[in-house]
């Protein structure tokens, strides 16, 4: 199979590889001529004052060096803030979310009555909580709860444990710890949808013989467990990862992107805006490719082990 | 499966049931099964209970919304807030048709697009192609919201030289980046069809292509066919992250009165005397994703085993 790749290659490419240049041409013309100058062009904004021209004929950009940055990094009360914590809320939540997507899959795998119920019901957070929707759940919750209108109204999330809770009298400390991961859950089931169908997937590849066979051999279901099933699903736990932090970077629900956008669309701060994206682009692609690394070295050794 | 198999070797030979081992065996086997059926009914209770929750709540009459010992299951049913609602999205004035079929096109759009594109990416030779593959990813890394002020930039002054076209507040920009791959999470279903022509054997295209079938016609007679599950979930995922979307909305069409961008205004409008207004809204939204959920449910699976993800 490789062998006539490799010697294609060094010829001429063929009229039917050429067809590939058609297929892909959209692709193409989108980097060319919208990707890649967007991306230069938000470089070249965080740079400078943009100027808008009177008479239709565009903008202009002033020179002003790396005092948006200053003002991003230094000056800037929020953006700091908002980074450090979306960073340590994505290390927190990714190995979260990809434990309980296996274990859910794992579960969902099995046979049981009702599956395909379940799975379906499993399926709704994927797309029914995103974008405006996802946006104005947080947002109505946490009105709700600082008007104090919380209880009564929405039943509120954590309110109705927290009373409960209270009433039965355990520590202040302990009933946050609940409540947190009460309502943490939710976002975590949300978060984890997609992750729990491609783990599911791959799950279901997985051949009963093998199974049988370790059975005879006298394995535990958790030697099983162990030896049989997180091996073979190490490269959809690695992807699930990846997908996991881009996704979570590039939720428009979160804090940083709303206080960008505002300075953007609202506040007309634009080359601070531009700014604080190159900056936030920087961090999170230096996350992603330190988050693929480390899960990619995990999943080696898990396979090794 | 595994407890549901010792299970039925107890029940093979019921006759020596007391013995103690066989007996914990079973024991243990229905605790699984109990603990399984208490987290899974716990967690889709989870997911569930806020729809029903803001169906209830939309249900509610305004007598209901101020008494206070009514917290869940309201006392007067009543249509007021499903009215109210439907009326601030302005779906009657062309919101719900506009975003519908905005939302369906460009579904469509994507996926064909995507289709394309991950096809000649999996099945082509040419030179340039690794470049490609890894910019596709780069443009998967990239959080599409962080190029939303360059782009507003090209879309307001859209054109060669001194020709500009001002293309914001129509909708014209998001067929443009759905056209070229560029959409909201659009490299995704790219990524996923790639993997997915990458999968599927090839002989069949060859043989079809050395018969005389043309590239296009091998393309569309052999290689489209077998991608339905896929396509149709992309096609869902399209449609739901369209219809939902509101960060291209207020970037790009600010004035166009879309269903997503009516809700955040319905939100943000009303403050915390929107009562269940509100809720009355997300339903209202949440419906129609709900129907095609539960149409391609039996898709969904199937097309990310089949893509590859599972290899």
């Amino acid at each position: 199979m490789n062998k006539p790749k490799r010697k294609r290659k060094k010829h001429a490419m063929t009229r039917r590889d050429r067809a590939g240049y058609l297929f892909t041409l959209p692709f193409i013309l989108g980097l060319l001529l919208i990707f890649l100058p967007c991306l230069v062009n938000l470089f070249c904004f965080s740079f400078s004052e943009i100027q808008v021209l009177t008479g239709g004929g565009g903008y202009a950009l002033n020179f002003t060096g790396i005092s948006y940055y200053r003002k991003a990094l230094l000056e800037d009360p929020k953006f700091n803030r908002m980074l450090v914590e979306l960073l340590s809320s994505t290390l927190v939540q990714t190995p979260v979310i990809l434990i309980f997507s296996l274990l859910v899959a794992s579960i969902l795998n099995q046979k049981f009555r009702g599956r395909t119920l379940a799975r379906m019901i499993f399926f709704i957070p994927v797309v029914v909580s995103t974008g405006v929707i996802a946006y104005v759940q947080n947002n109505w919750v946490s009105i709700m709860t600082v008007s104090g209108m919380g209880n009564a109204l929405t039943g509120g999330e954590g309110a109705g444990l927290q009373e409960l809770l209270s009433q039965v009298d355990v520590g202040q400390g302990l009933i946050s710890v609940v409540v947190t991961a009460a309502s943490g859950l939710n976002k975590i089931i949300r978060s984890a949808g997609m992750q729990i169908f491609v783990l599911l997937a791959a799950l279901q590849e997985i051949p009963d013989s093998m199974y049988e066979a370790a059975k005879v051999e006298g394995c535990s279901a958790w030697e099983c467990f162990w030896k049989i099933t997180i091996p073979s699903v190490v490269p959809q736990i690695i992807i699930c990862g990846v997908y996991t932090l881009i996704s979570i970077f590039t939720a428009t629900d979160t804090p940083i992107y709303e206080y960008i956008s505002t300075q953007e669309f609202v506040n007309n701060q634009l080359s601070f805006a531009a700014a604080m994206n190159v900056l936030y682009l920087m961090v999170v692609g230096f996350c992603i490719l330190i988050g693929a690394g480390v899960i990619k070295l995990a999943g080696r050794n898990g396979r090794r082990g | 499966m595994k407890e549901r198999k010792i299970a039925g070797a107890a029940g093979k030979r019921r006759a020596d049931w007391r013995d103690p081992q066989r007996l914990r065996r079973v024991a243990a086997a229905w605790l699984i099964r109990i603990l399984r059926l208490i987290l899974i009914v716990g967690l889709c209770y989870v997911i569930v209970k806020p729809l029903i929750q803001y169906f209830l709540y939309a249900c509610m009459s305004q007598e209901d919304f101020r008494d206070y010992t009514v917290s869940m299951i309201p006392k007067n049913w009543s249509l007021f807030y499903w009215k109210k609602a439907a009326e601030l999205l302005e779906l009657a004035k062309g919101a719900a048709a506009r975003s519908l079929l905005f939302a369906f096109s460009i579904a469509l759009l994507q996926m064909v697009s995507s289709m394309v594109i991950g096809y000649g990416l999996a099945r082509f030779e040419f030179r340039g192609k690794k470049l490609l593959t890894v910019l596709l990813f780069v443009v998967m890394l990239v959080p599409g919201t962080v190029l939303q002020l360059p782009e507003y930039f090209l879309f307001r002054y859209f054109g060669l030289g001194s020709l500009k076209i001002n293309l914001i507040n129509t909708l014209a920009p998001y067929y443009i980046l759905s056209l070229t791959g560029l959409g909201l999470k659009q490299a995704l279903y790219i990524f996923l069809m790639r993997m997915l022509f990458l999968q599927m054997p090839i002989d069949l295209e060859h043989a079809a292509y050395i018969d005389g079938a043309g590239v296009l016609r091998t393309f569309l007679s052999i290689a489209v066919p077998q991608c339905k599950s896929l396509m149709i979930t992309v096609f869902l995922f399209a449609f739901c992250w369209t219809w939902t979307d509101s960060s291209y909305a207020t970037a790009f069409y600010p004035d166009i009165s879309l269903v997503s961008s009516r809700l955040l205004k319905l939100d943000g409008m009303m403050g915390s005397s929107a009562g269940n207004v509100t809720y009355g809204g997300i339903m209202l939204m949440i419906a129609p994703m709900l129907v095609l959920v539960v149409v391609c449910q039996k898709h969904l699976v199937k097309s990310i085993s089949m893509s590859g993800m599972a290899n």
